[in-house]
């Protein structure tokens, strides 16, 4: 069986080279092993830093857990720096303590801030109620409900109440007779 | 005079528990990864690693509320925590060798040799380590480095070449050993 004879060739190979090796040329640091696991190249090192490997397997155990995790570890820390920004308040908070200011100013500032507003807003409301009328409206063209002009001598009855020369009685008759 | 220091934002506790449950999905992956590594027999425990691990970034976080917290950083984490179990577990292990066990296969090593392996698989690896010496040069570094567990890709971007260069380099390499050490009779060792 092919696989298990690999398995057990890399069982010797591991057992035979356990351990870290002596000589300093053969150490590899955390840093070295971290940029290769980035897959960096340590330039006049990397020859050397491949003939550690080789030739420890505890070395190469952690470059190879180090390569596996690298994908899992860049995750990590992308989700937990989105998950630490702070948001705006804390970054105002933040920047107004950083620039020294004490908190009552801030609570003034507000306070001044609330109470322009609401200027603001009133004078806004009858400027806008007048500027902004609800419906559009036409040019108002020159058109009299009422046509007629009112002379002197327009009258609304025509009788006269003076004296004439007709008698206003109602009867006629003499009731004297 | 104001107090020009500079202030951290203060973090309201809400992330907390949504990091936690971060952290140990991480742990999760990390532990299943050491686990498949532990299967090489080196004493290292995974439950640890992943606890010691967690507990330090945890400790990171809260210590520094505008860490960057890069990947490096988290890798670095993880680099070292693995690095002093390898030691512990080594330390352990040499602890429970006989003291006249030294190392066979090469002097330069200090990692210790069990027992057992000394006896009977001690034999076979410093045969092997013979016969990997006598591997044409190009296909000796790919050929111990899939010995040592790297995949085909992780050997290429090591070493500079393809994919495929790599996969071949040491495939061929592994089936003249078996070649060679059939011939010095491994065959007759149980597999």
């Amino acid at each position: 069986m092919k696989s298990i004879h690999d398995e057990q060739l890399k069982e010797w190979f591991r057992a035979a080279t356990r351990g870290v090796p002596n000589h300093a040329d053969q150490r590899l640091g955390v840093d070295e092993l971290l940029r290769l696991a980035r897959g960096e190249h340590l330039g006049d090192r990397h020859a050397d830093a491949l003939g550690a490997l080789a030739a420890s397997s505890d070395q190469s155990l952690v470059l190879s857990l180090l390569m596996q995790n690298q994908r899992a570890s860049e995750q990590l820390a992308s989700d937990a720096r989105a998950l630490r920004r702070p948001g705006l308040a804390d970054r105002l908070q933040a920047w107004w303590r950083s620039a020294g200011m004490p908190p009552a100013f801030a609570a003034a500032g507000v306070a001044l801030m609330a109470v322009l507003g609401f200027q603001l807003l009133g004078s806004g409301s009858t400027v806008n109620g007048a500027a902004t009328p609800m419906t559009a409206q036409s040019p108002a063209e020159e058109s009299p409900l009422f046509d007629g002009a009112f002379e002197p001598d327009d009258r609304m009855f025509a009788a006269s109440l003076e004296s004439s020369e007709q008698s206003d009685d109602l009867f006629h008759g003499n009731f004297d007779s | 005079m104001p107090d020009r220091r500079r202030v951290e934002p203060r973090l309201s506790s809400r992330p907390a528990p949504r990091l936690q449950e971060l952290l140990a999905r991480y742990g999760k992956r990390l532990r299943m990864l050491v686990d498949s590594h532990c299967g090489r027999d080196r004493g290292l425990d995974a439950d640890d690693i992943e606890q010691e691990v967690h507990i330090k970034l945890w400790k990171m976080l809260e210590s520094d509320k505008n860490l960057d917290f890069p990947a490096s950083y988290i890798q670095k984490v993880v680099a070292t925590t693995v690095i002093d179990a390898l030691r512990r577990a080594e330390v352990r292990h040499a602890e429970s060798l006989d003291t006249d066990v030294e190392p066979i296969v090469d002097p330069s090593f200090a990692g210790p040799i069990q027992p057992d392996r000394h006896a009977g698989h001690g034999h076979w690896g410093a045969l092997l380590l013979r016969c990997i010496a006598e591997l044409p040069e190009r296909r000796r570094m790919p050929v111990q480095l899939a010995l040592q567990g790297f995949k085909a890709d992780e050997i290429a971007a090591l070493t500079g070449c393809t994919v495929a260069a790599a996969q071949q380099l040491s495939y061929r390499g592994i089936e003249d050993l078996k070649i060679r050490l059939k011939e010095l009779g491994a065959d007759e060792i149980d597999p």
